[in-house]
């Protein structure tokens, strides 16, 4: 006996005469255990003192069901029904308990009773065509619904006939159906979004015309103007929304606010863009500092979408307020210092840095300077971006610097401040690339080259060609064994990546030539098998990644040598 | 440009001769390896790919050892360096037994319930899968590219010419084979991969001289259960297990929607079905709703039938005696015994409705379902394993296909893998 088990029997023991819950917790149990006839008369006990008890009806239902025994159920429903006949629940059940029996005649005939104790109801209806749809008959489903709709007023019963148009495929019928529905209650607008999303690619345009039509209401543009979020067109859905606003500020209000959840849970650039120009509306609707607050997050918004030229314009509209809260004010300048960088004007960054730096969270100040610094360093000027830099000492700053130092070509304070920064700052990808850095420095066994420095630098500033000619010829200077295959290497595995074969193939055949045992033996050839496979060649790819794969075996490049292999030999899907 | 091409071939030679010999492999010094132990416990860092290399032993014309319940069914090989070069490639850990301890190993086999089960050749394999599908639909085929294990694909007009008699063993894919496309044809009416498995089927009905999808399925299912009843080994997963026994149960009678084959289904179809010639179930009843994708009460967890839908639980393999009962323990030969439950159109397989006679491997204790059986049908023999995808339990249409170098330990492909070596096993080894 199972400890479970056990603590159930404890459980009636100690409450000696069995309660409603524990006939329940028991009728539960014996289920579970598949001691099914058992548990048909623990429900039947829990109903026979209570006709109401919602979970011994299904409990009732689901264990007949295996038992193939749900004819048995059908007295105590109708035994129910005579003494409550308008019981909702028990009504649903006699449909569904019929309906499994397959006799489709007992599902009518109950469906009518029903609606002669509730004529108004739409539930018979509603039930009697879900039970007809669940036999796979939409259409007869259809037809089910229209009845009840003819009978209960125009907008009756839309959410069903939507959803089952839409089952058929009818996705324009389903659409106009849920347009009443939302005209009737805007309550529904989530579902209608929920339900529609799935509308094949090939008849949205048509949905939206039909949701969005000029006889429809702000509710069916808002269905609209989500849908198209969902569809990755946010801009449209913004702009068909924007023009529907009614003049009435709070509903006006709540649904761009409706617009900007939506949108926030876009996560593509077209999305934070939408958002950006909504929470700027939605700022031209609220007054105070809860218009100041849309304005802020729409200039982040727009800087998520690297819309820069729009963040600062939002954030200028900002900067005009006369409301603004010392806090407000610092985050709003973070967000138009990083659009100044991201512009490209340093200088003028760099300025408002140095004005609003002591007012700025701590977090923004750091995440700033590095990223200034980062502008500096592209732009070349390291004694600048060094001088900026050494005024932080956190980690994430100090590895920064480090990168300036190796530009300078100071290989010993490089790889003393990529040591300094340690393993965990900034972010996962910045602490590989020290780490492989500091691997690299280490074979050159040198403590200054700013040939090399400078060959690193035109890779920072984009100029990928140049860096490979000029790591290469730094890298001939150095011994095979130090640093000039590690060098070579890198060289070839840049020019792989810039698409240029003919030389990575060649760089990594002399990467390979200088140094065939040493660590950058494995890297070269597996970026030599790279080439290989993008250039069709995949015999000698897979020749060349399992000769790594046997000499190297100690080497971290293995895992992803056979990954490679796999996918080249088919034995994963391509990712 | 016939120019260009020759300079890349030119250029290709040379790459070739360019790569240089890899060095021989590691092997104890001082001490002559006589055999290779590939441990199947948790030292094996990719259990999938073990079985692989296994196989193409085999398919090498050599030889090999399942060592039943020893380090988690390990096998032993005799040294050979192609073995030693797969393995490494595959990145499969292998240890070199000198003599001696091939002798201890032998020992603690000889003591505990454990057994040496020759291999003596590789079977060859067959799935059952349309052309267009492709291998990461079906978690058998995924796991035999995974682990370099070549298979054929066969369909209905193998089927049904009687050609499935050319090999050893068979999977089914997920198969619907009552013919309503695993009723997912009012679901997803209109999407492309449903009106392309619909027209393909339809195509093919009517080019083998069917009236209609269900009937031909019904023909293609006696055909399976003939090779079976010949000697053969059938491994199916998730609906093509329910889907296969309904159509064999089904003789005559119309189980098939409307939409499938013009005709709605007897209404008194559960009733009228024969499971005298089925393999694993019996007095099943039909789910009659055309929209929900349940084929029957077998299926204990009803994952597409929303009131009835049970939650994943975990089974728990048996622990057979291996000098005894040596085929039921080469199915759950696996590093763990505990394994969390996944669903599949036929996600378990309820008590009620098996079969005396049936073995049950795999079952989630205390539930009215098991999750993985076998049995033996004429010379041959079944298994049936519920679910679709042990490393993906909440699979959905049109998610992304497992990456099995992500699960290289996978104990649920394991057990897929235990049923494509074990017809390798010497034929009077599997006669209990």
């Amino acid at each position: 006996m199972g400890a479970r088990s056990a603590a159930v029997l404890l459980f009636l023991a100690v409450f000696g005469p069995l309660s409603l819950l524990a006939q329940r917790v028991e009728g539960l149990e014996l289920e579970r255990r598949g001691r099914y006839e058992e548990a048909v008369k623990a429900y039947r006990a829990e109903l026979g003192a209570d006709r109401t008890a919602v979970a011994a009806w299904l409990g009732l239902e689901r264990v007949l069901g295996r038992l193939q025994r749900l004819q048995s159920l059908i007295p105590l429903i109708d035994s129910t029904l005579a003494v409550a006949p308008d019981h909702h629940f028990v009504r649903e059940m006699q449909l569904r308990v019929w309906s499994s029996l397959g006799d489709d005649s007992r599902v009518a005939a109950a469906a009518r009773q029903w609606m002669e104790v509730a004529p108004e109801s739409a539930s018979p209806f509603r039930q009697w065509a879900l039970a007809v749809a669940g036999t796979g008959d939409t259409r007869r489903a259809i037809d089910i619904l229209l009845e009840g709709r003819a009978r209960l007023g125009p907008a009756a019963l839309a959410p069903e006939l939507a959803r089952q148009y839409a089952a058929v495929g009818n996705w324009t019928a389903a659409a106009l159906e849920w347009v009443a529905a939302v005209a009737a209650d805007n309550s529904h607008t989530l579902s209608a979004v929920a339900a529609l999303r799935d509308t094949p690619a090939r008849t949205r345009d048509q949905v939206v015309d039909l949701v969005a039509g000029p006889a429809t209401d702000l509710a069916g543009h808002q269905v609209a103007a989500e849908l198209l979020v969902v569809w990755d067109r946010a801009l449209q859905g913004w702009a068909l929304l924007d023009n529907s606003l009614p003049g009435d500020r709070v509903r006006a209000a709540a649904a761009v606010s409706r617009f900007v959840e939506r949108a926030r849970r876009g996560g593509t650039p077209e999305a934070a863009r939408a958002r950006g120009y909504a929470l700027e509306r939605l700022a031209g609707l609220a007054v105070g500092a809860d218009a100041e607050q849309a304005l802020l997050e729409a200039a982040q918004a727009f800087a998520e979408a690297g819309e820069f030229s729009e963040a600062r314009r939002t954030l200028d509209r900002l900067a005009q307020s006369p409301a603004e809260t010392p806090a407000d004010a610092a985050a709003a300048m973070a967000t138009l210092i990083l659009v100044t960088i991201e512009s490209g004007r340093l200088d003028e960054a760099e300025r408002r840095f140095n004005e609003w730096q002591s007012q700025l969270r701590a977090e923004d100040s750091e995440r700033l300077r590095r990223r200034l610094g980062w502008g500096l360093i592209e732009r070349g000027e390291l004694n600048r971006a060094a001088a900026l830099l050494e005024g932080d000492s956190s980690i994430g700053t100090q590895a920064v610097l480090g990168w300036v130092r190796l530009y300078q070509g100071d290989l010993a304070a490089a790889t003393e401040l990529f040591r300094a920064a340690g393993p965990f700052a900034l972010s996962r990808e910045e602490a590989t690339r020290r780490t492989s850095m500091i691997a690299l420095l280490q074979r050159i066994r040198s403590d200054s080259a700013p040939d090399l420095g400078a060959a690193l630098l035109w890779l920072v500033k984009g100029d990928t060609a140049r860096a490979v000619a000029s790591l290469s010829e730094t890298a001939r200077g150095l011994p095979a064994d130090g640093g000039q295959a590690d060098l070579l290497a890198l060289a070839g595995d840049l020019a792989r990546a810039a698409h240029d074969y003919g030389r990575a193939e060649r760089l990594l055949g002399e990467a390979l030539a200088a140094d065939s045992l040493g660590p950058a033996a494995p890297v070269a050839e597996y970026a030599l098998a790279v080439v290989l496979a993008e250039t069709d060649r995949t015999d000698l790819a897979v020749r060349r990644l399992e000769h790594l794969i046997l000499s190297h075996t100690a080497s971290a490049v293995v895992p992803e040598a056979r990954r490679m292999l796999n996918q080249l030999q088919g034995a994963i899907p391509q990712s | 440009m016939v120019g260009r091409v020759d300079e890349r071939q030119g250029r290709d030679n040379r790459l070739l001769s360019e790569v240089p010999t890899a060095p021989s492999l590691h092997r104890p010094v001082g001490r002559q390896s006589a055999a290779l132990l590939v441990p199947m416990d948790d030292s094996q860092s990719d259990h999938l790919k073990a079985y692989g290399v296994t196989y193409r032993a085999l398919e090498r014309g050599g030889e090999a050892e399942w060592l039943l319940n020893y380090r988690a069914g390990s096998f032993l090989m005799p040294h050979d360096s192609a073995t030693q070069r797969d393995a490494a490639l595959a990145g499969v850990t292998v240890e070199s037994l000198t003599g001696s301890d091939a002798v201890d190993v032998r020992g603690v086999i000889q003591a505990n319930n454990m057994d040496s089960v020759p291999l003596e050749k590789a079977p060859k394999i067959a799935v059952y899968v349309p052309p267009t599908a492709a291998p990461w639909d079906d978690a058998v085929t995924m796991v035999l590219q995974y682990a370099g294990i070549k298979y054929d694909r066969v369909w209905d007009p193998e089927v049904i010419a009687g050609r499935l008699g050319d090999y050893e063993w068979l999977h089914l894919h997920h198969e619907d084979f009552t013919g309503q496309f695993s009723k997912f044809y009012l679901t997803y009416s209109g999407t492309a991969w449903l009106t392309r498995i619909v027209r393909d089927n339809a195509q093919m009905a009517r080019t083998l001289g069917f009236t209609s999808v269900p009937d031909l399925k019904k023909a293609v299912a006696h055909g399976i259960r003939q090779f079976v009843s010949d000697g053969g080994f059938m491994f199916a997963m998730c609906a093509a297990t329910e889907t296969l026994e309904i159509a064999l149960a089904a003789g005559g009678v119309d189980v098939a929607a409307q939409y499938s084959d013009g005709t709605p289904a007897d209404p008194n179809a559960s009733k009228l079905l024969d499971w005298s010639g089925t393999f694993a179930f019996r007095d099943a009843q039909l789910e009659r709703a055309a929209a929900i994708a349940s084929f029957s009460n077998i299926d204990g967890h009803q994952v597409n039938n929303p009131g009835r839908r049970q939650p994943l639980g975990a089974f728990q393999l048996f622990n057979f005696s291996a000098k005894i009962d040596p085929v039921a323990t080469m199915l759950v030969q696996s590093h763990r015994q505990v394994i969390p439950d996944f669903y599949g159109l036929t996600t378990s397989f309820s008590r009620a409705t098996l079969k005396p006679g049936v073995t049950v491997l795999g079952e989630e204790r205390g539930a009215p379902w098991v999750k993985y059986i076998h049995g033996d049908f004429g010379k041959g023999t079944w298994t049936f394993f519920g679910g679709h995808d042990p490393e993906d339990p909440q699979h959905q249409i049109g998610d992304p296909p497992t990456d099995l170098s992500l699960h290289p330990n996978s104990p649920g492909y394991r057990l897929i893998l235990n049923n494509v070596l074990f017809p390798a096993a010497k034929k009077s080894e599997l006669k209990t």
